[in-house]
């Protein structure tokens, strides 16, 4: 597949008479008409790649953010080999919207049976979705294609099994929304640490099913950070400690300790003034005195009864402690879980702490036998038979 | 990122205030070009004791944030001791790219004291929670301007494009967008098609600069005399006129625009007098 630049002389002259031209994008099925308009070859090579398809266009409306969320992997995953300097630049974007994929992009958005409503706006949206408007960086999160591979790239971790797992946390539900609230609207989200303590946590609710809405969560906890980076440094901040704040937060706003407070303007930065700076004080106080508190650990109570057989690392520890906040105690042994045995045939207690992740460490083969086991189950490991007395996160 | 107009709940080591009377915190940065890299130089000056001492000991570090929005691109170096180089890779930013340096928290700090500290924290109590940023210097933006294809050896500033005009318009007024690399100078298309005609005709170069790009040059300086000056920078046009004034030892903003000169007399100056040259070439035009 042959991939082509737009010639900014194409590309200035479409926008700048767009109020003209944006209805050929409503009546025109192909793209006959961007060659007809011009006396020179309104495209330029740029770069040949191995043919792939995007995803089909889901028919339902509610539906397309599973296509949106496919073609982010599709499009960063066959155009890796662009540099983000090139993925920024709107000649290139120009080029595949209204080249390679102008059938593809009409159809997204339903060009075919679209009504025309007010002309000023339907001239916007046909520049923002096939060329870039409001500047580089609105550009790359807005149009069509360019948004996908961005939120690709800013997803894309090199290091897991699922190299699109963030892409996955984040879930399809109000895609657009969410890459406008968490991408675009904060520059934070440029770092890779913010974004993946940020989808870690809102894994944490998607994996037990836990419905967040933009706007009622993801929206205020992505303005309560930016209030936070107001007078703090976010990216000094280690993944896990993200993770921890949005978790926190998203916990307080979805059990309404803390009114779900709205700004207006969705694109506050972090140089600007924010309204609930106090919100953010609140939070910098909490942290405070959890860090005093940890200043001076106080000697945890250990039960001398119980063989710890696997201990619990920190990371797995605050996991627990999230989830239980969410659910209360697991119901079957999950990972995560602390386990407390009882040895049938001489009452010992034996203490189990799975890791979080299967990928943390090995499980021993008694900790594989009790995944998914309930209370009261009876497991046989090494000759003796164990009783599970107590779940736990 | 670039910290301004923001107010910190505890006291900060910077040029916008003064909750420290003599202390400095200053960064410098070099920068140089190499083929696939931008390599940047920083030197730390910090002359506040109580801090120097948070740094030894590790509580504090010292970091330039670098961030190009553009391509996402936000990274934080870290500087032990005095002096760092870091490169960027080209490919991985584009038209600007904002640097601030700065001293932050690695954790909490309790009953933190300077002597230096403004009398009117005297009797505070100051602490600091991890990732406060206890000092800052905000360093000079790096405006990159990339170029991919048609545009290749054409240093031109400017870009005339046609508007489309309906049947009921006899003739559109000449429009300017400075909100692209190049200056967009928007004519309809009956002066479009007069325009094309002419203009491989170095005969006409006078002429066609003293009609379209000298009322557009002078629309220019108006714009930036009235708005902010930062947001035209990371434009190709703006950095091929300061680099112009540059050559000839003159800084574009300091000693041309907030020159006490009409913006229609720069104008004519940066087109060379092309009134003037105009005229001179009627005769050659015309006798041709």
């Amino acid at each position: 597949m042959k991939l082509y630049f737009m010639k900014q002389q194409a590309v200035d002259y479409i926008k700048s008479n767009i109020g003209q031209l944006y209805i050929n994008y409503y009546r025109e099925k192909t793209n006959k008409w961007i060659y007809d308009l011009f006396d020179y070859e309104p495209f330029e090579f740029f770069v040949e790649i191995p043919d792939f398809e995007l995803m089909p266009i889901a028919v339902k409306r509610d539906q397309r953010g599973e296509t949106e969320i496919g073609n982010c992997k599709l499009l960063f995953e066959n155009l890796k080999r662009i540099s983000e300097s090139q993925a920024a630049d709107e000649r290139f974007w120009a080029g595949l919207c209204n080249g390679v994929y102008y059938e593809y992009c009409r159809k997204r958005w339903d060009y075919d049976n679209l009504k025309f409503k007010d002309e000023k706006k339907d001239a916007e949206n046909v520049l923002s979705r096939f060329f870039f408007s409001g500047g580089m960086r609105a550009g790359c999160f807005r149009n069509t294609l360019a948004k996908c591979w961005w939120v690709g790239r800013l997803t894309y971790r090199a290091d897991r099994i699922n190299k699109y797992e963030l892409l996955d946390y984040l879930g399809p539900r109000d895609f657009a929304t969410k890459v406008s609230d968490l991408f675009y609207s904060n520059t934070f989200s440029s770092n890779p640490n913010i974004v993946e303590g940020i989808c870690n946590a809102l894994k944490l609710y998607d994996e037990r099913g836990i419905a967040l809405t933009v706007k009622d969560h993801i929206r205020p906890t992505m303005q309560y950070l930016n209030a936070l980076g107001g007078g703090l440094l976010l990216d000094a901040y280690t993944k896990e400690e993200i993770e921890d704040i949005v978790f926190d937060y998203i916990e307080q706003l979805y059990s309404g300790k803390v009114p779900i407070a709205m700004i207006d303007d969705s694109e506050t930065g972090e140089d600007e003034e924010i309204n609930f700076q106090e919100s953010a004080d609140t939070h910098v106080q909490n942290m405070r005195k959890a860090s005093v508190a940890e200043e001076k650990p106080e000697e945890e109570e250990t039960d001398p009864t119980i063989i710890v057989m696997t201990k619990k690392d920190e990371t797995t520890k605050k996991f627990g402690e999230k989830i239980k906040k969410l659910e209360g105690n697991p119901t079957c042994v999950e990972m995560g879980c602390s386990v407390l045995l009882i040895r049938e045939s001489d009452g010992r207690q034996i203490e189990y702490n799975l890791p979080k992740n299967e990928h943390d460490r090995k499980l021993y083969g008694i900790e594989q036998k009790l995944l998914r086991k309930k209370l009261g189950d009876k497991i046989l490991s090494s000759g003796s038979y164990y009783i599970i007395q107590e779940i736990s996160w | 990122m670039e910290i301004k107009n923001r107010l910190f709940p505890y006291p900060v080591l910077c040029e916008e205030n003064d909750d420290y009377t003599k202390s400095i915190f200053n960064i410098k940065c070099n920068r140089k070009e190499e083929l696939h890299d931008i390599v940047f130089e920083f030197s730390v000056e910090l002359t506040n004791e109580a801090m120097q001492w948070l740094l030894r000991d590790g509580i504090v570090e010292c970091i330039v944030h670098i961030e190009c929005s553009a391509t996402s691109y936000r990274t934080t170096v870290k500087i032990n001791g005095n002096q760092k180089s870091f490169r960027i890779p080209k490919n991985r930013v584009n038209q600007v790219i904002t640097m601030v340096g700065m001293l932050v928290a690695k954790r909490p700090i309790k009953e933190f004291y300077s002597e230096d500290l403004n009398e009117d924290y005297q009797d505070e109590i100051i602490s600091f929670d991890q990732a406060s940023i206890l000092a800052y210097k905000n360093l000079p933006k790096v405006h990159i301007y990339k170029n991919y294809e048609e545009l290749k050896g054409d240093n031109a500033f400017f870009t005339i494009v046609k508007k489309m005009q309906s049947e009921q318009e006899e003739s559109l007024p000449i429009e300017y967008d400075l909100n692209a690399p190049k200056i967009k100078i928007l004519v309809d298309e009956t002066t479009f098609d007069e325009y094309a005609k002419y203009r491989i005709n170095p005969k006409l170069e006078a002429l066609t600069s003293a009609l379209l790009i000298l009322p557009a040059l002078a629309y220019m300086i108006d714009e930036l005399r009235n708005a902010d000056v930062e947001s035209y920078k990371e434009y190709f046009w703006f950095q091929q006129i300061a680099k112009a004034y540059k050559l000839k030892g003159k800084n574009f903003i300091e000693d041309v625009l907030n020159a006490d000169v009409s913006a229609i007399e720069l104008a004519q100056d940066m087109l060379n007098m092309p009134i003037k040259r105009a005229f001179l070439s009627l005769g050659d035009v015309i006798e041709g």
